[in-house]
């Protein structure tokens, strides 16, 4: 029987173990020292004019491939061992039976994405003090990148960042922000229960696999794809650049995919896969790592 | 309550080529204690992995208290299966609580008691990360028999242990057995079997041979 209660406790068993799992370490550092090298030019930049950078970056990282496939990168080494079934796992699975095991792991997912998407956020505007200005706007040193993304070379500074000036002309700060954490959280599931799922499906790291098909389809889609195929279609197959606000169709001109589509996809893709993990999981002979 | 605790019957495991256990036929009577012997890779962790639906027989069945095992519901077995594995950044009761909690069918003080019965402090604050093998091997026993199932399925459950130790696991899982636990245990040490079990079986290339009662 499915009980919720159980699925939830099953997927706070994973929360309890990241104290002594040091890859959550490694990846908080590792975000935080990416985060850091990605916004140094913001930083120098607004030093150099003597103007403060508002905090409304976080929308304005995902913006260019290179950073896409970074990100990717960052959600395959927090997922990369899913369904994370240790030594400890069979003590749990003949308590609550492995369909609510499962359960529980696609709510770690689910929520372990979430968690992440807050500390990329918050660490996104800690990188940047002591030179941010508190304001609802976009503030004049985004609003000039967005204009001039030159604008770096006149001080010497080389700047990662780039501000899409279509999102700052179309949305406001916190709209654009609430935007991005939603498609960043919805991707960050996306790929961590495909990973879930093709290693389930595999008993072995096919997941992991999949993810770096799909990490270079996103790569090629935004280089050579459009060049190859004559058209803007292959980016309706590339799930993980739906990850950015500036990869969606918001002016409707049709080169993009619109976001009701990418939304309905990674939604209904992360169900699908979630149901085919769990009746896999359920069918097949359990494989537990000895660790933990 | 049925006469055969667990009833083996016509198993067939197979890995690709590989024959884990090979139309393994046997009936474990309810109410006693029952020793598989055999070299590792012999196929006895198997069989236990079956018996608790961590795995699936390629043919065959199992029946635990007269009922089919199906390999994804919650069942009644207090079960260790190779190394046992906690939470490591919690202490051995911390854990015991958690699992506990799933079931809700023992309260604080039986926790606290089935930690006791294998030589653990239920009131050490120490997390498991830093517990010995033997500190673990015992809690993992506890965690077995906490809840007090009808059935237990020990593969190895002295290893890692003392001689103290293993005397006062011995004692407990007498004591569970005459409190009407079966238990079907496997161990490398042969006094193990001499002095606990009722009934020994021998597993060798996934055959399984009844030697005594």
């Amino acid at each position: 029987m499915t009980d919720l209660k159980t699925i939830l406790l099953c997927a706070l068993v994973n929360f309890r173990k990241w104290m002594v799992n040091p890859r959550i370490y490694t990846l908080a550092a590792v975000t935080v020292g990416f985060l850091s090298w990605h916004s140094a030019g913001l930083s120098q930049l607004s030093a150099a004019v003597g103007i403060d950078v508002t905090p409304w970056v976080f929308p304005n990282l995902l913006t260019t491939s290179a950073m896409v496939a970074v990100f990717t990168c960052f959600i395959m080494l927090f997922f990369c061992d899913a369904p994370f079934a240790d030594s400890h796992t069979p003590f749990l699975i003949i308590r609550t039976g492995r369909r609510n095991w499962m359960i529980g792991q696609l709510l770690y997912i689910i929520l372990a994405s979430f968690i992440y998407t807050v500390f990329f956020l918050i660490m996104s505007v800690v990188v940047l003090l002591p030179n941010v200005q508190w304001d609802t706007g976009w503030g004049t040193i985004l609003k000039t990148i967005a204009a001039n993304p030159g604008i770096g070379d006149n001080y010497g500074i080389k700047l990662t960042v780039f501000v899409h000036p279509l999102i700052v002309d179309m949305f406001s700060p916190i709209e654009a922000t609430i935007i991005s954490f939603g498609l960043f959280w919805l991707t960050s599931a996306f790929i961590g229960i495909l990973i879930l799922c093709g290693n389930v499906i595999t008993g072995r790291t096919g997941g992991l696999v999949m993810a770096g098909v799909f990490l270079c389809i996103s790569f090629f889609t935004e280089y050579l794809g459009p060049l190859t195929f004559g058209g803007y279609w292959i980016r309706y197959l590339s799930p993980i650049n739906w990850c950015s606000i500036c990869c969606l169709d918001w002016n409707k001109r049709g080169e993009w995919v619109s976001p009701s589509y990418a939304v309905i996809s990674l939604v209904l893709a992360i169900v699908f896969m979630g149901i085919v993990s769990t009746i896999v999981f359920c069918n097949k002979d359990m494989d537990i790592q000895k660790r933990g | 309550m049925a006469e055969y605790m667990v009833e083996v019957l016509d198993a067939v495991k197979k890995f690709k080529e590989t024959v884990a256990l090979n139309h393994v036929t046997a009936r474990f009577e309810t109410g006693r204690i029952h020793g598989i012997v055999g070299r590792n890779g012999s196929g006895k962790t198997v069989l236990f992995k079956c018996i608790c639906g961590f795995m699936q027989l390629t043919s065959g069945s199992i029946l635990v208290d007269g009922r089919p095992v199906k390999p994804g519901t919650a069942q009644e077995i207090g079960v260790i299966i190779e190394e046992p594995g906690f939470i490591g950044s919690l202490s051995g009761y911390k854990n015991l609580k958690l699992l506990a909690s799933i079931g809700k069918k023992i309260s604080d003080a039986d926790i606290r008691i089935a930690l006791e019965r294998v030589g653990l402090d239920p009131d050490l604050k120490k997390h498991v990360s830093k517990y010995s093998m033997g500190m673990r091997h015992r809690l993992g026993i506890a965690q077995a028999i906490m809840e007090k199932p009808k059935l237990l399925i020990l593969d190895e459950p002295m290893n890692g242990l003392d001689k103290q130790g293993v005397a006062e696991i011995r004692q407990v899982l007498k004591q569970l057995n005459r409190e009407g636990a079966t238990i079907i245990l496997s161990s490398h040490y042969a006094e193990d079997i001499e002095v606990l079990c009722d009934t020994v079986y021998e597993m060798d290339a996934g055959i399984l041979t009844f030697i005594k009662r």
